[in-house]
């Protein structure tokens, strides 16, 4: 089989990614190459997810190789054109002056997943929708539930949604009228398939467990997390009747600053808000102030947060005007941005 | 539950191998900006460190971080929950 090397080299980074770097299972430390009628598709998978791509080749060649090995070869050789012979259970494979002999594994021991039947697809942006809210996403292993992003159908929008419990995010998009998105319930995507998507229209088909998300001749198939996200809708708060308006970087700068007093026991950064004024307060093994100028006229608010929290929160907001909407120092703050008038961003208090 | 069963390299090469494979991608052992794993020290003075054990009959540190993946940060106890369990 004969294949461009750089054509090789962009599809073996692709899919490589589908590979865990510890397996104990040797198989799934391969990636599956199969050349026939002229196109060669390398396949990858971790039995959650699975990568496939496709690039013109010659000739025939069927067999699974090393990924790290491979794709560290290809990457580095010199010539224009990398070939691949079967030579018993090996495969040798090579490019300019470069010969490397590899271990193969036989494809029938590659685990194959299959797609079912997917009652959904739309055509969209998935990775802009989800930018926004990918921050929010859980890495608690113990509410696995919430380690991806929520995705659901609603009035002819589609609304992402990622929490940890302490912040949550939520994007939307407009969907055309004549896509079907209105066939599917919400379903979760886990984080590494979130982390894996291409940017640009992606085709995206729905089943109740999979979704597959194609981009020209790549495909990912995933699998979905089976769980029911919490009901995210009644922690965005309606009646926060507080509104301060501030400038994103300001605040975000003045947040991170004094978050340099706080310590690990503590990070609360507390705001004290009143006419024009925010004041920031740490107390931690030294302590740190700051403020910054807000439009605001009410009484004064007194609310704490994690700074950490803060920092994240504004940096997924785009620059310019913040709004934090706050009913009292006990309850969720909510931020937007007259700027992304579809995000909406929780925080929840921290005790101060 | 059965204890698991310690793993300690048996000599310098396959020491070399746990660590290229474990400790090279782990958040603990990031020797361009000084952090040293202290498992991985106590196992050069000759200390079986408990973290390492068989596992499917292979090699295996408990704990291992990917490094290619955020650290996780413990959860901040003082925030309030927003679906408390």
């Amino acid at each position: 089989m004969r294949i461009a090397r750089n054509d090789f080299a962009r599809l073996l980074q692709q899919v490589v990614k589908a590979v865990n770097s510890r397996n104990t299972i040797p198989v799934l430390g391969t990636l599956r190459l199969e050349a026939s009628g002229g196109a060669l598709t390398v396949t990858a998978t971790d039995l959650d997810l699975e990568i496939s791509g496709s690039i013109e080749a010659e000739g025939d060649y069927i067999g699974c190789i090393d990924a790290r090995m491979l794709a560290g070869a290809v990457g580095k050789f010199k010539g224009d054109e990398v070939t691949i012979e079967a030579d018993g259970d090996d495969a040798v494979i090579k490019s300019g002056r470069s010969r490397f002999k590899m271990q193969t594994i036989p494809v029938g021991d590659f685990p194959t997943m299959d797609g079912g039947k997917f009652g959904a697809t739309l055509a969209l942006d998935l990775a802009a929708l989800f930018a926004p809210v990918a921050f929010a996403m859980s890495v608690e292993d113990a509410r696995y539930y919430l380690n991806g992003i929520y995705m659901h159908p609603v009035d002819g929008k589609l609304v992402a949604v990622a929490t940890d419990g302490h912040r949550l995010s939520a994007n939307s998009v407009d969907v055309p009228h004549e896509q079907p998105t209105a066939v599917f319930e919400g379903i979760i995507i886990p984080t590494k398939t979130v982390n894996l998507l291409p940017k640009g229209e992606v085709t995206v088909d729905i089943s109740d467990a999979k979704i597959r998300i194609t981009d020209g001749k790549t495909t990912i198939l995933s699998k979905l997390i089976d769980c029911v996200f919490p009901d995210y809708q009644r922690v965005i708060p309606s009646g926060n009747d507080k509104n301060i308006v501030f400038d994103n970087a300001t605040m975000r700068d003045a947040a991170d600053r004094v978050a340099l007093a706080s310590n690990e026991r503590g990070r609360a950064v507390k705001m004290t808000i009143t006419e024009g004024v925010c004041d920031l307060t740490v107390r931690g093994d030294a302590e740190g102030t700051d403020s910054v100028s807000v439009d605001y006229s009410g009484e004064e608010v007194n609310i704490g947060f994690n700074s950490r929290y803060v920092v994240d929160v504004l940096g997924a907001l785009p620059p310019g005007d913040v709004n934090m909407a706050v009913a009292d120092g006990g309850s969720p703050a909510l931020l937007t941005s007259d700027k992304a008038p579809s995000q909406r961003i929780v925080i929840m208090p921290m005790r101060v | 539950m059965t204890k698991p069963r310690p793993y300690m390299p048996s000599n310098g090469t396959e020491g070399d191998w746990f660590e290229s494979q474990w400790c090279a991608d782990c958040h603990h052992d990031d020797y361009d900006n000084d952090v040293y794993c202290a498992l991985l020290s106590k196992a050069h003075c000759g200390d079986q460190p408990d973290e390492w054990i068989y596992r499917d009959d292979k090699p295996t540190c408990t704990a291992f971080r990917d490094a290619s993946k955020p650290m996780p940060i413990p959860r901040c106890p003082d925030t309030l929950e927003m679906f408390p369990e």
